[in-house]
């Protein structure tokens, strides 16, 4: 029969007004141990960063609901394979990017098969006012044209060109070898500069 | 830390929509893990689980099948007594322990607990309802083995709801809302005099809340030129709202003021009193959570502040969470070890 055990505090209550956050660490020990209030917490903490991510790879709402609810599903699921506790950040955008990347084949896919039609992104309405002008353009020049790449070539090219990650860190992210990121970042740079050209 | 372009990019994302999604994936984790605990507890934990049963049930019968029970009055007086319902269902009462069996037909099946312990081992069928009142409050299930335990209390009556396997869910008779939802290996109770916190609160004058700090001088022009309601404006419309009786209007006024002034001085405050229209008005014990914890974090002022710490062992226990509601409770009693709701919140929390 299961039975709550006696845990340790994951933060010792003050006298002053406020009480200390749990670590990502600790959250996800207590969550390892079964408790769903610290799956909650890691959720709510880290809920609107994977969605931003999300977003940035699949502009869409539907789409970024569905890998945020997927990839939370899928990071609860494998807790324990998490090596670094304290990592679970990074860790959850690897998960993000991979869960876009299905779902973006997995729609590309559904396109040529005539079961799902496209309308483009409009970057201006996802670019913010406050944009710098420069920043402008390249959310412009990216998001105008990124439902033409396939899958593999849009994660890598919004990982970089929007996140400004570096090639070993979209490595990391995506799951592959150096000198595959690079093939893909210069194969979508080339359809962009195609479609650019006058 | 310089900006990426990804930073101007907007998603539109507000505290609706991660509620929303939470939801989501709470549903679906809520499908998967309820399954593996009951496979888990017919597999591989079958032993101990049948050990802990014997010691919290004593044995049913294994050998000769229990008379079949009669509408009305069962009652135990010195040993204990087993029963068999018509859909299959079984009960056992302890020593002296009275229950009324109101109704016995396969697709309802309503029991009353008036003294002791009863113990049921409830058959699995579609469309029947299987109920048991104790106290004002009602137990309903699904194909689950659970007891309910109902002594005399200060205040009135102390009710346990044990479940070792299946989910129970408790509400007060006649009333939809849920009170909690509790799971195999849990113990819910019902302590009368914890109870009426929530209930009879009075409620709270209206405070003024701390002068908020000089706004700091806009440095865009998109800043400047915000519009909407400010944090003052939204903090008297909910205490408006509040006194009018209009309770959802109120916490939609709070909403808006933790959403767009997170930061504002009143921001704790309103997400206590938040917290507490949740808790007493809108039967949402779950969402209360959220805002009581947001209250303590923004360092809600001591005077609340013990009340909301109290509030969350309400709430969590109404849950069914034990690990957060013993989170709870130790922090409280760190806190005010002699404070005013010290004996109710140490005799709480889901076991």
């Amino acid at each position: 029969m299961a039975v709550a055990t006696k845990q340790q505090p994951l933060a010792v209550a003050t006298e002053s007004n406020a009480v200390p956050a749990p670590t990502d660490a600790s959250l996800v020990q207590a969550a390892l141990s079964g408790e769903e209030w610290a799956r909650e917490a890691l959720f709510r903490r880290h809920a609107r960063l994977a969605f931003g991510l999300a977003f940035r790879l699949s502009p869409r709402d539907v789409d970024a609901d569905d890998i945020v609810q997927d990839s939370f599903l899928y990071a609860f699921s494998h807790l324990g394979n998490l090596a670094n506790p304290q990592a679970f950040q990074s860790w959850l955008g690897s998960i993000v990017v991979r869960t876009a990347g299905k779902r973006l084949r997995r729609r590309r896919l559904q396109q040529r098969l005539g079961l799902w039609s496209h309308e483009p992104v409009d970057a201006d309405r996802i670019i913010s006012s406050t944009a710098p002008p420069d920043v402008v353009a390249e959310l412009r020049a990216v998001y105008s044209r990124l439902e033409r790449l396939p899958a593999e070539e849009r994660v890598a090219l919004v990982l970089r060109r929007v996140e400004r990650l570096e090639i070993p860190e979209i490595a990391e992210k995506m799951q592959l070898s150096l000198s595959t990121v690079k093939r893909r970042l210069r194969a979508a740079e080339e359809r962009l500069a195609k479609e650019l050209r006058p | 830390m310089k900006r990426t372009p990804g930073d101007f990019v907007e998603s539109g994302l507000d505290d609706a929509r991660v509620e929303r999604l939470w939801q989501g994936v709470g549903r679906r984790l809520e499908a998967r893990p309820a399954r593996a605990r009951w496979v888990l507890a017919l597999g591989t934990v079958v032993v101990a689980a049948g050990v802990a049963l014997f010691l919290s049930l004593g044995s049913l019968p294994t050998a000769a099948d229990p008379p079949t029970a009669r509408v009305g009055l069962l009652e135990a007086t010195e040993t204990p007594v087993q029963q068999a319902l018509d859909d299959g269902s079984r009960l056992e009462l302890k020593a002296r322990s009275r229950v009324t069996l109101r109704s016995n037909r396969p697709t309802a099946v309503a029991l009353e607990l008036s003294r002791g312990e009863v113990s049921c081992d409830v058959s699995h069928r579609s469309g029947r309802t299987f109920t048991v009142a104790a106290a004002g409050l009602e137990v309903r299930v699904v194909g689950t083995r659970f007891s309910v335990k109902a002594e005399p209390a200060s205040g009135g009556s102390r009710v346990d709801v044990r479940v070792h396997e299946g989910t129970v869910e408790v509400r007060r008779v006649g009333e939809a809302s849920l009170l909690a939802r509790v799971g195999a290996g849990q113990t819910w109770s019902h302590v009368p005099e914890l109870a009426r916190l929530v209930a009879d609160a009075p409620p709270l004058p209206d405070v003024q809340p701390p002068s908020p700090p000089a706004a700091p001088v806009a440095s865009s022009a998109a800043a400047a030129e915000r519009a909407g309601p400010t944090a003052r404006d939204l903090f008297e419309k909910a205490g408006a709202q509040r006194r009018a009786g209009d309770a959802a209007g109120a916490a939609r006024a709070y909403e808006e003021l933790l959403r767009e002034h997170p930061r504002d001085a009143r921001a704790g405050l309103a997400a206590f009193e938040l917290g507490r229209l949740r808790m007493d008005r809108l039967g949402d014990s779950a969402g209360a959570i959220g805002a009581l914890e947001r209250a303590i974090s923004l360092g809600v002022s001591t005077s609340f502040r013990e009340d909301a710490l109290a509030r969350l062992v309400v709430a969590y226990s109404s849950q069914g969470n034990s690990a957060a509601c013993a989170r709870a409770r130790d922090g409280y009693l760190r806190s005010y070890p002699h404070g005013v709701h010290a004996t109710a919140v140490a005799a709480s929390c889901v076991r």
